[in-house]
């Protein structure tokens, strides 16, 4: 779903990074219910999430919302390659995901992710994060990706 | 001259008392075996008193069995004079005047005198000794351990019947022999090295510290061995005394237990993996069933029916991946347990009818070797793998014609090794290990449907029957899985079982 540039405040991407295509339409069911028109972006897995990234496919600035489970390369592996990547290593990341394991969470704040959001019923709470995310692009200086 | 004759008196005198303050019994006889002197000590062991004995035939003191062969080797005796010990190898016995007998030792030494030459012997009652040595046999006998007793040179003197009995010699066998014949042949160099490095510090201890002892059957075989090493001072020098005790039992016992606990540590990280999957990829479509559930509601109550059937195919679709989740997790967890019994399979037949089952799709082939083995397996387990392999060479697939193929060679004597090689999208080298862990699917599952559980299941089958698994692809184009399955299956299923 790609919409044009047309609000005033300035436009930010949120980039999907899930492998199950209903958490993608529910990500698209809450925007269009907070009547929002950012711009969102999908990969199905790390790999594709990276190279997505790497080739600057995703228009900055841009928030991450990640899912842990994903095949090829999980959520963590996806954390561990982009904060080693000098272009990459500042992005915004939320978790989204069905892992309650302490070991994941520890993991991925390891990582420096804005927060971990566990996603049980997927409407509300997405709802409800697309809610944060908004109040945190509007108030947060996201970093600039140009070097 | 009487002075001369009182020197010959009081030399013979002399002589007497000599004879006399003994500790052992002696007695002088004539060349005919008449007794001319006897001291104190004869007349106690013997029983007779000193004028009982006097002018008497040497016969009265030896039984009666060797009577007859008395007088022969008194000549010889008589033929050769120098001092020596008497029958030696043979058991000497004294006769007591009530008759009854006991071992001695007898020295004999010629003594010239006026009359003539006499022998004077030295006899010693031995029973004491005698005793003393049964005793030890008896105790060495009654031993739980097989005992072997060696002299220096490591011949073989004395072994109980427990040593007869775990090495399968007879007692004649092992006597007089080296003890080298109870060791692999590999350890004989070093034998003698440490037998002599134990007569040069002798003090019990266990052999082979640090080292796996193995002694050897008279049939050949070899079984694990503890032996404790005494040394054992007798009159013919320093003797050593080992206790071999088998543990083959205990050997067994240990790799049993070690068996089991590698089993209960790997079904327990089974165990905590299923959890963790349990909680992810199964909730996963329960999410999604309950969130179709809801946006059905909210189209219907906003009027947009327009999405509702494809929500509706969606929901089934996830209700279809749950079903296929929990089927593949209980084939799961039931792999490795022994189901359906040993046949004989026609691999090549077997294979066929197997991928027609999974109703490939038009322009799918398989090729299978000429020369399949015929053998005599599991046929449930090996089905099973074939199947998995089969059904993800078609469904990763990435074109509308593919060639499947089963090749097999036999890597050693235990093992087939059969591969399954497709000209598919193949598997790139960084995913080889992820693909065997449960749950794992290199696409998402709204692409290709699939459990993720395929080659899990393959790799743990394979690895029940000591088997293993493995990737040859460059990520390009095609991938050969190949696995690893036990040529004879009779005695695995034991193992499986338990």
């Amino acid at each position: 779903m790609q919409t044009p540039d047309k609000q005033s405040y300035k436009e930010v991407t949120l980039f999907i990074v899930d492998d199950d295509d209903i958490d993608a339409i529910a990500l698209e069911r809450a925007l269009r219910k907070l009547r929002l028109l950012n711009t969102v972006r999908r990969a199905r897995d790390g790999q594709e999430a990276l190279d997505l990234l790497r080739a600057g496919e995703i228009p900055a600035p841009f928030i991450i919302l990640l899912d842990l489970n994903m095949p090829r390369m999980n959520g963590l592996e996806f954390l561990e390659a982009l904060r080693i990547d000098p272009m990459l290593t500042h992005a915004v990341v939320f978790v989204l995901t069905t892992s309650k394991s302490d070991e994941d969470l520890v993991a991925a704040y390891r990582k420096h992710v804005a927060g971990y959001v566990f996603k049980q019923h997927m409407d509300r709470d997405f709802l409800e994060v697309i809610g944060l995310v908004e109040h945190y692009w509007r108030l947060v200086e996201l970093p600039v990706t140009k070097e | 001259m009487g002075d001369y004759t009182g020197d010959i008196d009081r030399a013979n005198q002399r002589f007497r008392q000599v004879v006399e303050a003994a500790p052992n019994a002696m007695v002088m006889v004539n060349k005919t075996g008449t007794i001319e002197m006897v001291n104190t000590q004869a007349e106690k062991i013997f029983g007779y008193s000193r004028t009982e004995l006097l002018g008497q035939s040497i016969d009265i003191l030896l039984p009666e069995r060797f009577r007859h062969q008395h007088p022969h080797h008194r000549a010889s005796f008589f033929s050769d004079l120098h001092p020596r010990a008497m029958g030696t190898g043979r058991d000497l016995f004294g006769r007591r005047k009530d008759g009854s007998e006991f071992p001695v030792e007898v020295g004999l030494n010629p003594i010239e005198t006026e009359d003539g030459i006499k022998v004077l012997s030295a006899i010693t009652d031995i029973s004491a000794r005698k005793r003393m040595e049964e005793r030890f046999r008896q105790v060495v006998e009654a031993a739980p351990n097989a005992m072997v007793m060696v002299d220096k040179a490591g011949i073989i003197e004395m072994v109980n019947t427990q040593a007869e009995n775990i090495f399968g010699y007879s007692r004649a066998e092992l006597l007089g022999n080296t003890v080298d014949m109870l060791l692999p042949t590999r350890f004989h160099h070093q034998h003698p090295q440490h037998r002599d490095s134990f007569f040069s510090d002798l003090h019990p201890r266990a052999m082979g510290a640090g080292r796996d002892l193995y002694g050897r059957r008279k049939d050949g075989s070899e079984f694990p061995v503890e032996v404790g090493l005494n040394p054992i001072e007798t009159e013919e020098g320093v003797k050593v005394l080992s206790a071999i005790t088998d543990i083959s039992a205990r050997v067994k016992a240990s790799e049993r237990l070690a068996e089991h606990r590698n089993e209960l540590e790997r079904s327990n990280k089974e165990l905590a993996t299923f959890a963790y999957v349990a909680s992810h990829d199964l909730k996963s479509p329960l999410r999604g069933i309950f969130q179709i559930s809801q946006w059905i509601e909210e189209d219907l109550q906003s009027g947009d029916t327009l999405s509702i059937p494809k929500h509706m195919e969606l929901l089934r679709g996830r209700l279809r991946r749950m079903e296929h989740l929990l089927d593949d997790l209980l084939a799961y967890s039931r792999a490795g347990r022994h189901e359906g019994s040993i046949s004989q399979i026609e691999l090549g037949t077997l294979a066929k009818n197997i991928f027609e089952m999974q109703a490939p799709p038009d322009g799918f082939t398989l090729e299978v070797a000429d020369d399949l083995p015929t053998f005599t397996t599991l046929a449930t387990p090996l089905e099973q793998v074939l199947r998995n392999l089969f059904s993800n060479a078609i469904k990763h697939h990435d074109r509308d014609t593919g060639c499947i193929k089963l090749n097999w060679s036999t890597t050693n004597k235990d093992y087939y090794e059969f591969s399954v090689t497709d000209d598919g999208p193949g598997i790139p080298q960084k995913y080889h290990d992820r693909v065997f862990i449960m749950f794992q699917t290199l696409r998402p599952r709204d692409e290709v449907e699939g459990s993720g559980m395929g080659l899990a299941l393959v790799k743990k089958i394979v690895e029940t029957y000591g088997g293993s698994v493995n990737i040859v692809s460059d990520g390009s184009r095609g991938s050969s899985i190949s696995f690893t399955w036990p040529i004879r299956m009779e005695g695995r299923v034991q193992i499986a079982n338990t």
